[in-house]
């Protein structure tokens, strides 16, 4: 893929492919391209060129919500959550096909929907217990701390059911009890087949838990591979270090 | 007793017309300035339909409801494009749009000449004129916007429209097609609007664009801030003391002649005091972010 803002190159021919039931960890300096990445693959930006697929179906002209629908999930670096309604609410705006999202049904059809929420607020509180968030469900989202939003916007993409997520730095921020909960929980979802890219900077954290890691520089993918590998490669250390720190 | 009543019922007319404003702006966070294009459609059109045809005011009503209805479908165009303020001023100027249209389209409208002689409603031959009666026509009107509403707004739909107004590319990312809430809220809220027009237009039986201006889509959105965004009761608790505030100033001895820019005032005065000091309103729950 290539992408351009203005005279900027933020994505310069952008290549990979991810495998089911793997966590992949993308990992670069600030500006290298991560985020514009994410946004391309969950289109909220168009590339120039190239194309990505999902599970065989084209995904790069497919507006965002579209693209949600076919199980990719995402979480985003400066936290997205809603915060004027309950964290019980945040989580129940995850799953899909609910029929009461529709105007006939809430209409004309108010039994079902109430059926459905019961349903729908259930199934949000197990994935509250999941994330240790449970005894706050009736918490406006905006009183949580930082930790608790990215628990909050961790179990909300878990809960869309999502084939595969795309974590925007997903510890950043957070007390290290937090982080090894989130780290589990990622590795929890990688037995159970999901496939994870995440972007991160802390290396401990990638080295954790990365099956492969994919690094970007300028727009450009530098290096790719298992975690060892990447951590002794040159052209990775410079990148981060600068060219005179490079150790040979 | 009889002005009491007339009261009400312009109680109930605006309260149709904030709560009808109220889905979009206060529960999908949509910022819809020309409201009162929508009250202005729904009454030309039913006034129009029985002066110039004969028609029933009922199927005025209903004419009327879906004419605003599809204006709120064309005005909600630029929703899908547009944030905050920019959306704040398209709307105000499809407001000032249909505002102009019914005050030079002369050979339709009759302008500012405005028209007189309205039909009231009637139900199997007996004329809803006296204003008991077209009280509790609007009564009836109030309480199926208020079932309707909290039907759209109670359950997985209300909290979809929430969750759009709290982040809009967060619920996108969620799977949720934004764009069509956003033009469903602006056409059902319409719909209302023209309900509240062709109650208006047969109850008063003379309209003229003096009461569409852009004041009056400003007078409904204070209305819905002062009541409290995203709260029904709100809604009707705010379109009540909004339109009786003014109205005591009568017992104060003031000539109308004064009244009538006072309220303006008024209106003006308390939408700054608001915004300083409770921008929630009344019995608000979501405020401006």
């Amino acid at each position: 893929m290539r992408k351009e803002f203005g005279g900027i190159v933020a994505l310069d021919a952008l290549s990979f492919t991810l495998e089911k039931g793997t966590i992949t960890g993308l990992i670069g300096p600030n500006g290298a391209g991560k985020t514009t990445a994410f946004n391309v693959l969950t289109g909220f930006c168009r590339p120039d060129e190239g194309s990505a697929h999902f599970n065989g179906t084209g995904i790069t002209d497919l507006p965002p919500f579209k693209i949600a629908r076919l199980g990719i999930g995402r979480t985003f670096q400066n936290i997205r959550i809603f915060p004027q309604i309950t964290v019980l609410e945040n989580l129940m705006l995850a799953p899909r096909g609910q029929k009461g999202e529709n105007i006939l049904p809430a209409l004309f059809r108010p039994q079902q929907v109430e059926t459905d929420e019961k349903r729908a607020g259930e199934e949000a509180s197990r994935h509250l217990e999941t994330v240790g968030l449970v005894d706050k469900k009736d918490e406006l989202a905006e009183n949580l701390s930082h930790g608790q939003r990215k628990l909050l916007e961790l179990a909300r993409a878990l809960a869309t059911g999502s084939q595969l997520l795309l974590l925007d730095e997903p510890t950043a921020g957070v007390f290290p009890e937090t982080r090894n909960k989130i780290l589990d929980l990622l590795q929890a979802l990688r037995k159970a087949g999901k496939t994870i890219l995440f972007i991160e900077h802390d290396m401990n954290v990638v080295t954790r838990i990365s099956d492969t890691v994919i690094v970007l520089n300028y727009g450009r993918k530098i290096a790719e591979g298992p975690p060892e590998k990447i951590k002794s490669n040159k052209e990775v250390v410079e990148a981060y270090l600068g060219r005179s720190n490079a150790t040979t | 007793m009889e002005y009491l009543l007339h009261i009400l019922v312009i109680c109930g007319i605006y309260s149709i017309l904030t709560l009808s404003l109220n889905l979009v702006v206060g529960y999908t966070g949509l910022a819809s300035l020309g409201h009162a294009a929508f009250f202005c459609v729904g009454a030309y059109i039913s006034a129009l339909l029985s002066l110039n045809f004969g028609l029933s005011p009922w199927i005025g009503l209903l004419l009327g409801a879906c004419g605003a209805a599809a204006a709120g479908a064309v005005i909600s165009v630029p929703s899908l494009r547009l944030k905050g303020d920019y959306l704040a001023l398209a709307t105000f100027g499809a407001g000032v749009i249909v505002y102009q249209i019914a005050k030079n389209w002369v050979s339709l409208t009759r302008g500012p000449m405005g028209l007189p002689g309205i039909p009231s409603f009637s139900i199997f031959g007996f004329a809803l004129d006296s204003t008991w009666s077209y009280l509790i026509l609007v009564a009836v009107l109030t309480g199926v916007t208020v079932f309707v509403l909290q039907r759209l707004v109670g359950g997985a739909y209300g909290r979809v429209l929430r969750s759009i107004r709290d982040d809009e590319i967060a619920s996108e990312a969620l799977g949720k097609h934004t764009d069509k809430y956003k033009l469903q809220v602006f056409v059902v809220g319409a719909f209302f609007a023209g309900i509240a027009g062709s109650l208006y237009a047969h109850y008063i039986t003379f309209i003229d664009p003096s009461s569409f201006t852009v004041m009056e889509s400003i007078t409904i959105l204070l209305m819905v801030i002062f009541g409290g965004m995203g709260s029904i009761k709100g809604s009707l608790v705010g379109a009540t003391l909004l339109v009786i505030f003014p109205e005591m100033l009568r017992f104060l001895g003031m000539p109308s002649s004064i009244a009538a820019p006072m309220r303006q005032m008024i209106y003006g005065l308390l939408l700054v005091v608001l915004m300083i000091r409770r921008p929630k309103g009344v019995l608000g729950k979501y405020g401006f972010r």
